[in-house]
């Protein structure tokens, strides 16, 4: 009987342990504006086990403006990455127009990248998936759209460094002239 | 009585095996050390002008998208009054303004050239306040977008404009181009 109930126990903590780990936290909390925090996102210090760890954004010294269209955050920073790995984060898009509009949200090569970034080959652009690519926006309307960054197993190492941008576009824009919203995305591969 | 305990415990030693095993290899996910993190800043920008009507273009002939729709003073360095729109960074931190633009389309297109005009072959270029005497940058499609203005700051403004230079044609049919300005955060 008491081996009985000493193996219930282990089994009941066992079970409690695993059902705890099946529904992890989200990996990032949508972007707030009004928010006046001004450090930025910190390296968690104990990485989510089967999703990368993420930080919410928020916006640090000036609200933005309501009426005027925004992305955010201007760059999103990944450590350590290598094959198989995943990250995601979301893009906040801000519709500062008065109509509700919708926006193209693209993968897009970088014309020029910062200091030890190198420019990311062709293929990572099979690697990004985009979850809503022409979000609509109602009027005034903030929305978070994912993005995620999926890197095959058996794909080689880019650059120890790399860079791509997500671009966000009003597609509503008609005139020879139109405005695209970048942000900038650098990985660092695990050991660079 | 005492092979049924047996019997029972062993059942549960069993299930409590396989749950273990069951769960092991989600706690060894092989991308537990990637990290991510953000900058808290918004990217923003406005353009002044949106448009040009060219209207119907004559061969072999140079346009100017300027304030006046003339060709500033050659012998002088590009002002701010010749200037023909002004983009505003309206974001919380300082941008990279880019611009790029596409080949025309319409019949039987225009194709952009950075160093000649030809049959169906023109030259599209901008320029911003103070830049030198007589240059003009011109695009290509082909070609990665080009750097109108490094490290503009939150609330700067940069004014540009843009020249045409048309080659011969082959076709009488409408074209239009669309020019592309966007922001990012600085490098």
């Amino acid at each position: 009987m008491r081996i009985l109930v000493i193996s219930l126990v282990i089994l009941a903590m066992t079970l409690t342990g695993c059902v705890g780990y099946s529904e992890p936290e989200p990996s990032y909390t949508p972007y707030e504006p009004p928010v006046d925090t001004v450090e930025p996102a910190p390296v968690p210090e104990t990485p989510e086990p089967a999703t990368p760890a993420s930080e919410p954004t928020t916006i640090d010294d000036q609200k933005p403006p309501d009426n005027i269209t925004w992305v955010s955050p201007g760059k999103v920073m990944i450590g350590n990455f290598h094959a198989g790995a995943r990250a995601e984060y979301p893009v906040t898009i801000h519709n500062g127009k008065d109509t509700t509009t919708e926006f193209l949200v693209y993968y897009k090569q970088p014309s020029s990248v910062g200091e030890e970034y190198g420019k990311a080959p062709s293929v990572v652009q099979d690697w990004v998936v985009i979850i809503d690519s022409t979000p609509v926006l109602e009027p005034r309307e903030t929305k978070d759209i994912l993005v995620v960054l999926e890197m095959p197993e058996s794909a080689k190492d880019p650059e120890p460094k790399w860079e791509f941008w997500i671009a966000v576009k009003d597609n509503s824009q008609t005139g020879l002239i139109q405005t695209e919203l970048c942000v900038r995305w650098l990985v660092a591969m695990r050991g660079s | 009585m005492k092979n049924r305990r047996i019997k029972l415990a062993a059942t549960l030693a069993s299930i409590l095996a396989l749950t273990i095993v069951w769960a092991t290899p989600a706690f060894a996910a092989d991308s537990a050390d990637v990290t991510v993190t953000a900058t808290p800043t918004y990217i923003a920008l406005t353009n002044s002008e949106a448009t040009w009507a060219l209207g119907t273009v004559a061969a072999s002939t140079t346009y100017w998208w300027t304030a006046d729709g003339n060709e500033p003073d050659p012998n002088e360095t590009y002002e701010a009054a010749d200037m023909k729109s002004t983009i505003t960074n309206t974001g919380s931190a300082a941008e990279d303004i880019d611009i790029e633009a596409t080949d025309f389309t319409g019949g039987v297109g225009w194709t952009l050239d950075d160093a000649a005009v030809d049959a169906d072959q023109v030259m599209l270029g901008w320029q911003i306040t103070g830049g030198s005497t007589g240059t003009i940058n011109y695009m290509e499609s082909a070609d990665a977008a080009a750097e109108l203005k490094d490290d503009l700051a939150s609330s700067g403004t940069v004014k540009w404009m843009m020249q045409l230079k048309t080659g011969t044609f082959t076709d009488g049919d409408a074209k239009s181009c669309t020019v592309t300005v966007s922001a990012r955060a600085h490098s």
